[in-house]
């Protein structure tokens, strides 16, 4: 593990999947973590494939994978292992994101000012993007909706872990999840949003380029069918939007 | 399949959605108008947008609450189609009515669209209202023009009620579609900041069927009158639009709507005499207030030749907007911004 320079008190956890065969970002990632100024930054990495680490990841990947595994089966792993108590927040990162310059310590700013427990940054407008809701609206800073994404990146907030973790293996990739949270934290009077003002570029891979569609969305059904979920319409909305 | 209830969200028939920037003058008016309407007032509600605003927008839309089923939310100024995407995601209504902030809606508007989507129920159906000059501007030379003659503003007399029409006619500011298909299909993209926005977005909505009906007892009334340099302005900030739009589709009905792939000779005809074209065209706009505002009869060939000149400047002011947007894509000298005499 590796932590800022900085004196920090709170701690932030980051934690992702990288392809060690595939072209990635990991690294850059990980150095734009490490860099905040304000928070102690851990990471916890699993590779998944047979190339090893990239350099300055050996130490950060703490699980090393050949055989294909669903992403947040993979992160239950990991995330069993390492107690959560300490952490402010929890990062999900994928490993195909470029993130803005000084990110971490803004967007948590955000999250802070707009008391966002479940959230995501918006993702820019060059990004591959599946729901228009999370790409980047100019001129906010954040909003508060009723979505968010179950990648590139996401954050927990410690008083949200709870409601969130362990991810549910029912849907393995995911699937979703991001129908399912916004009742869960909602049920409990917490807001889950989107920050515009620290937009990551989601533009190496396309998603679902990598695995099988069919099952994923086979998955996602049963999964919602017996869960209280909302409707695309109901989810895509904004709540609550903020400028400066 | 269970399904969560949105808490406290029941979820209106249309959602009207207007995107303002510094028109608290205006933007009265058409919240007033919203007031009037003949459909129920749980049925719709109000989204107003503010882009940006350092005038007194914000107090004016306050003003109205309690009046309205009515929503403000504040963006820092980043253009008309960022704006209504913000708004289309905070509209909770099953139908968006895009409005502008400075026509006045009739009190039939709001019904009159859903009443009329009810008749093309289909997802991808989109319905166009009709839009009439008020009485005070409806005289005015150039907006008369604008409308009725070169159709620079609309093009309603070539129209026909209830039949399909393509993606060139979803008019911002008069046009509703249903929530649902944009959540799936698509929004604006925020590359416009005036101009194609909604052209562009319909465009890519044709590709899943979309389609516009026009409805002509969707009334809107425009109050503001654009004066001559105004319009020339607007044009080339439509021909930049253009521009940006033609380089994103390189379909060939785009490139014959956006009309850049003529601009170029267009403009080598244009260009040498574009100031002389604004020049002539302004001066021939003022006489012919002046005459009107001394009661004084317009001849026929007067008016002939005032429409060939606003034709020409129009045009040309258009072809400027393309030509310069695209050296400034190539680093070539920008030759400026439009003036008009």
């Amino acid at each position: 593990m590796s932590g800022s320079t900085a004196e920090a008190s709170s701690r932030v956890l980051v934690a992702g999947v990288y392809l060690a065969d595939r072209e990635n970002r990991v690294a850059h990632i990980a150095a734009e973590m490490a860099r905040s100024a304000r928070w102690k930054v851990e990471q916890r990495w699993v590779a998944l494939g047979e190339s090893p680490p990239p350099p300055g990841l050996e130490a950060l990947t703490v699980l090393r994978i050949s055989t294909p595994t669903p992403k947040f089966a993979l992160l239950n792993r990991i995330l069993e292992a390492a107690s959560l108590a300490p952490y402010d927040y929890l990062l999900v990162c994928d490993d195909d994101v470029t993130l803005p310059d000084g990110f971490l310590d803004r967007y948590l700013e955000f999250l802070g000012e707009h008391d966002l427990a479940l959230a995501q940054p918006a993702r820019t407008h060059e990004s591959f993007t599946d729901h228009p809701i999370v790409e980047q609206l100019d001129g906010l800073d954040a909003r508060r909706t009723r979505f968010v994404e179950i990648g590139p990146v996401f954050s927990i907030r410690r008083d949200a872990m709870a409601l969130v973790l362990p991810f549910d293996e029912a849907s393995p990739m995911g699937w979703g999840y991001d129908f399912v949270w916004p009742v869960v934290l909602e049920e409990v009077g917490k807001h889950i949003g989107i920050v515009d003002a620290t937009p990551v570029a989601h533009d190496l891979r396309k998603p679902v380029a990598l695995y099988d569609h069919g099952s994923a969305n086979a998955a996602m059904k049963a999964y919602l069918a017996s869960r209280p979920h909302l409707s695309k319409g109901e989810a895509f909305t904004i709540l609550e939007a903020y400028a400066r | 399949m269970m399904k969560a209830k949105a808490r406290g969200s029941s979820s209106p028939a249309l959602s009207a959605v207007v995107c303002t920037l510094n028109r608290a003058d205006l933007i009265g008016q058409m919240l007033e108008s919203l007031c009037k309407q003949t459909l129920d007032r749980d049925a719709f509600e109000v989204v107003v947008v503010d882009d940006g605003s350092k005038d007194p927008t914000r107090e004016v839309v306050h003003g109205f609450e309690g009046r309205l089923p009515l929503r403000y939310s504040f963006q820092r100024n980043a253009g008309l189609a960022s704006a209504r995407n913000h708004g289309v995601f905070l509209s909770r209504g099953r139908l968006l009515l895009f409005l502008d902030d400075d026509d006045v809606a009739d009190p039939a508007l709001l019904e009159a669209h859903v009443r009329a989507h009810l008749r093309h129920p289909k997802e991808s159906m989109g319905i166009l209202g009709y839009t009439r000059l008020d009485p005070s501007i409806a005289a005015d030379p150039l907006m008369h023009f604008a409308t009725e003659v070169g159709c620079f503003l609309f093009s309603y007399p070539r129209l026909k009620p209830g039949v399909p029409l393509d993606f060139g006619h979803f008019w911002g500011g008069r046009s509703s579609c249903k929530r649902s298909f944009l959540i799936d299909h698509g929004v604006f993209n925020p590359v416009f900041r005036f101009g194609c926005e909604d052209i562009e977005l319909a465009y890519r909505l044709s590709r899943h069927d979309f389609k516009v009906v026009y409805e002509p007892e969707a009334v809107l009334t425009m109050v503001r009158r654009v004066d001559f340099a105004g319009f020339c302005r607007r044009l080339w900030r439509q021909g930049q639009s253009n521009f940006i739009f033609s380089r994103l589709h390189d379909a060939p009905e785009v490139q014959r709507w956006t009309e850049v792939k003529e601009a170029e000779e267009e403009w080598a005809r244009f260009g040498p005499a574009y100031e002389l074209l604004l020049r002539s065209a302004g001066q021939l706009d003022r006489l012919v207030r002046m005459r009107a505002e001394a009661g004084m009869a317009v001849p026929p060939e007067e008016t002939a030749l005032l429409h060939r000149a606003y034709w020409a400047a129009f045009r040309a002011a258009k072809f400027k907007g393309i030509v310069d947007k695209a050296r400034e894509r190539t680093g070539a000298p920008e030759p400026g911004g439009p003036r008009a005499a």
